[in-house]
């Protein structure tokens, strides 16, 4: 079961993610602010994070870069959540190499399509790389 | 015979003797002189007293002499001749003798000489009376009566004269009253003075003057006089009553001088002394006179009192450094003697304090002028407190902006988070239970949750609809352009749009000219609008009808491309077509729509700012029970972003302000403070828009935009003046076209202004042939400094 963390200050909006994920089979634990992000995705390893931008204890961007700095997380793709509507932030979202950036109030089955979407293809690659007998994981 | 003969003798001689007595009586008694001569022989036989004593001799001097041989009367006609001529004729007189007496007086005598018979001679008596005290009095006489001709006759050159009797009929009058009046004498003597009556005077004035004259005393006044012709002329009068042995007034003699040109020049100086006055009362700027050598206050404007709380007594005839607000500055010695050089003295600033203690800011003044045969000094002082707070608050605006606009995109942070995390969670849950996650639902429970899940997407529109207005109108919106195909996005909003328009039962399609070119623009707003027209479109069309978007270059400008959203909808009324893309237009057309989706109106709006932004225009057409045609054209070719724009303005406050404002909206901003700087720096680097003043020092705008033209033609020029309807606008048409925009301005509309006149003045006027001048736009403004000549008026953009 794959592992997705919800790093949210808004407890509905990340139980609402929760139900939601756990619907589509996912594996769903929340992290309230910046602090707890880092440390949960440390110690939980998740296949994907759900990132809010806006976050007290550091803004999401900051904790963007310190999972890419983390080993545990380099790598780990993340989808950024944000109320704000700031075409500046696209920009910022890309070059910390985020898959998704998803504004406020977000379509929920969009937001599912591309997460599905990603472990798929991960899954694929997976596969491709198995039968092709790659050692060296893919850079996104 | 002898005795009788006696008899006859002696009572002669008794009669004889009793008449001598009474002869000698007289004779020695008489107030006449009188002197008896022999006829004979001219001696002297006797002399009275009177006479003797008149001429200073003894009766011995005289009797036994000649007349010839006494001393007074040598220089007389020679004895001889008289003796002759009174032997002849028995009778010689002398009206007016001269004598000189023993003693040397002159004395004046008549003397009459009769030859009579007294006994048996003959005798001469000659009857001498002093005449001197009678001819003294008839000589100061005659030089009186020659004085007062003297005295007419040069008050008849000098004066008007005029002599009415007690019922004040004229009864002479000089030349000159005649001359002066017009009138002729015949037609002044008999009349009354009411001849000449102006009219001028009141009734008192005149029953004052005759009050006066009547009871016999002088009166001396101005009066004003009308002339046979109707003129007025003034005199300085005097009338003087003669006296009857009553004491009653005889006659009045008149004496006047014409004071018509002194009266005059007095009007004169009192009518600019009055306004000079009334200007001194009620200016509106303190006014302060000085006496230029000791420097204290002659007089203070009412303005001024007010200004600084004192009464006229508390400052008149002090030292101006005696008055507290003045203490700390003409004080200074200093000051005072470079006023008293050169005359002149400014302070730009001065801040005074008043008597109760507020603080005032100044603008001082002083100059030194004659008044009348002294120097006074007069100093202006302008309470610039207003000015500088409004300076102030303009600085403080400035601040304001600043921190404004940091607050705005706080603001926008808390709104975004603030109502969009809750409508996030709310619309999670409800689609959560929707889809069945909390447990089975019922029919009727799915149809109100989906109810209350469409509420969260309007909601959400609306908020973001909010948010662009607020970017909008806070200058906020940004514009990233990339050179994209419109075609991809029309296809793609057909394509998200047709299970809307297929649910409603309407038909949505596209049809895109070929082989249009990429055009710079924001993506993400375009769609915005394509959206919002093609929604709006779905909204108002009913069942069975059609919707197309269709996509070509413009018909009107081919450095444009076009996309019209045309409906088979049930149309706008012709009166709202105006209005439609007003920020606040709420009108029946949404408010009547059956699913009553209204929204706030913004859609509208901000469809057209956005375009606007992208140098476009919208537009609509519509006809009632037929549908409408929502049009907007997009030009090839960005032109704003990054524009160059040259300020010229001499007012550094303002060059700066504009820059400011400019800068946030990403133009590139040159500024000159004058023409001449202008040109020159349009020499090194062309704008690609000139925001020109009119009114400045050296090279005014007007110049300054003839020069423009003459090297750059058609360069777009913002004309942004505070004087629009002034001589230097006029002179500034010569050299249309230009857009024009009357300062101050908000600054919104002042970055939009610029932001058109970049892209569509010229065009403009170029494409004269435009429909209707609704198809406008744009190519860069570079493209276009050698186009041809200016049309025939400006831009008013006011």
């Amino acid at each position: 079961m794959k592992k997705i963390l919800i790093v949210e200050d808004d407890q509905k909006i990340a139980m609402a993610l929760v139900i939601r994920l756990k619907a589509n089979g996912y594996n769903a634990s929340i992290a309230p602010d910046a602090i707890a992000g880092a440390s949960q995705a440390r110690a939980l390893k998740p296949d994907l994070i759900l990132l809010d931008i806006s976050l007290p204890g550091g803004d999401g961007f900051q904790l963007a870069e310190t999972f890419l700095r983390m080993p545990e997380t380099n790598g780990t793709p993340v989808i950024f959540i944000t109320a704000s509507k700031n075409p500046e932030l696209m920009q910022k979202v890309m070059e910390l190499g985020a898959i998704g950036l998803f504004e406020k109030p977000f379509d929920t089955e969009k937001l599912l399509g591309s997460i599905d979407d990603k472990f798929n293809r991960m899954a694929d690659l997976v596969n491709v790389r198995q039968s092709s007998g790659a050692h060296k994981p893919l850079e996104r | 015979m002898k005795g009788n003969h006696q008899n006859e003798n002696v009572t002669g001689h008794k009669a004889l003797r009793a008449s001598e007595v009474t002869y000698r009586r007289l004779f020695e008694a008489a107030k006449d002189g009188i002197l008896i001569l022999d006829a004979d022989t001219g001696r002297i036989n006797d002399v009275n007293p009177f006479l003797f004593k008149l001429l200073g001799f003894s009766r011995s001097e005289m009797v036994g002499k000649t007349v010839g041989e006494l001393s007074p009367f040598k220089d007389i006609e020679s004895n001889k001749v008289m003796l002759e001529r009174l032997q002849k004729s028995g009778y010689v007189r002398y009206e007016d003798l001269p004598l000189e007496t023993r003693d040397g007086r002159k004395i004046a005598v008549e003397f009459v000489s009769n030859v009579y018979q007294a006994g048996d001679c003959n005798v001469i008596q000659c009857n001498v009376r002093d005449i001197t005290v009678r001819k003294r009095t008839e000589e100061q006489l005659k030089a009186s009566f020659k004085k007062i001709a003297d005295l007419q006759s040069a008050l008849d050159e000098h004066a008007i004269v005029a002599i009415t009797d007690p019922q004040g009929r004229i009864i002479y009058v000089n030349d000159k009253f005649c001359s002066i009046s017009q009138y002729s004498r015949e037609e002044l003597l008999g009349q009354d003075h009411r001849i000449v009556n102006s009219g001028y005077h009141p009734k008192e004035f005149i029953r004052d003057l005759w009050a006066t004259i009547t009871q016999g005393r002088v009166w001396h006044g101005e009066i004003k006089n009308k002339a046979k012709d109707g003129s007025f002329y003034w005199m300085d009068m005097t009338i003087v009553p003669s006296l009857n042995d009553q004491g009653k007034p005889r006659q009045y003699v008149a004496i006047r001088t014409d004071i018509t040109e002194r009266k005059r020049a007095e009007q004169t100086l009192r009518a600019s002394e009055v306004s000079y006055r009334r200007l001194f009362e009620a200016a509106k700027d303190g006014i302060l006179i000085l006496d230029t050598d000791t420097g204290r206050i002659r007089d203070v404007n009412p303005f001024l009192l007010e200004m600084l709380g004192f009464s006229h007594s508390e400052m008149v005839g002090k030292s101006i450094w005696e008055i507290s607000p003045f203490r700390d500055i003409l004080s200074n010695k200093d000051k005072f003697v470079q006023l008293q050089q050169q005359g002149y003295v400014r302070y730009d600033n001065l801040p005074l304090e008043t008597r109760d203690g507020r603080h005032v800011s100044v603008e001082f003044v002083s100059n030194v002028y004659q008044a009348g045969d002294c120097n006074v000094i007069q100093c202006n002082i302008r309470d610039i407190t207003v000015r500088k707070q409004a300076e102030e608050q303009l600085k403080a605006s400035f601040k304001e902006i600043g921190e404004l606009n940091t607050n705005i995109r706080n603001f926008y942070h808390t709104l975004s988070h603030e109502l969009k995390t809750p409508l996030t969670s709310a619309r999670e849950f409800i689609s959560i239970v929707i889809d069945g996650l909390a447990g089975p639902l019922n029919e009727t429970q799915l149809e109100y949750l989906g109810i209350a899940k469409e509420s969260c997407d309007q909601l959400r529109l609306y908020i973001n609809d909010l948010l662009d207005v607020t970017r909008l109108e806070t200058g906020k919106m940004r514009i990233e352009f990339q050179t994209l195909s419109l075609v991809g996005l029309v296809e793609r909003v057909v394509e998200m749009l047709a299970p809307a328009a297929a649910g409603k039962g309407v038909s949505l399609a596209c049809d895109c000219q070929p082989d249009l070119p990429a055009v710079p623009i924001d993506r993400q707003r375009i769609l915005q609008v394509l959206t919002n027209l093609t929604t709006n479109a779905i909204k108002f069309t009913p069942a069975g009808g059609h919707i197309r978007l269709i996509l070509s270059e413009a018909p009107a400008d081919p450095e444009c491309l076009q996309v019209d959203v045309r409906d088979t909808g049930r149309g706008i009324p012709e009166d709202q077509l105006d209005t439609i893309f007003n920020r606040r237009y709420q009108a029946n057309y949404n408010a009547q729509s059956v699913d009553s989706q209204s929204g706030l109106g913004l859609g509208l709006y901000i469809c057209q700012e956005l375009v606007d932004l992208h140098g476009g225009r919208i537009w609509v057409e519509s006809e009632i029970g037929k549908g409408s045609t929502f049009s907007f054209v997009i030009p090839k070719q960005a032109v704003t972003e990054g524009a160059c724009v040259l300020i010229v303005d001499d007012d550094r406050d303002m060059r700066e302000m504009l820059r400011l404002v400019l800068e946030e909206q990403h133009f590139k901003v040159a500024t000159a403070g004058g023409g001449s700087e202008a040109l020159q720096l349009m020499g090194k680097k062309a704008p690609d828009i000139v925001v020109l003043d009119l009114m400045m020092a050296g090279l005014d705008g007007p110049s300054t935009l003839k020069e423009i033209r003459l090297t750059w033609g058609l360069v777009p020029v913002l004309v942004y003046t505070g004087y629009p309807d002034g001589d230097l606008m006029r002179k500034a048409m010569e050299s249309s076209p230009f857009t024009f925009l009357a300062k101050p301005c908000p600054l919104q509309q002042f970055v939009e202004t610029v932001r058109r006149t970049c892209h569509t003045q010229e065009t403009r006027f170029l494409k004269k042939n435009d429909k209707a001048g609704r198809a406008p736009v744009a190519q860069s403004a570079r493209n276009h400094f050698t186009s041809d000549g200016p049309a025939p008026h400006p831009v008013l953009n006011s």
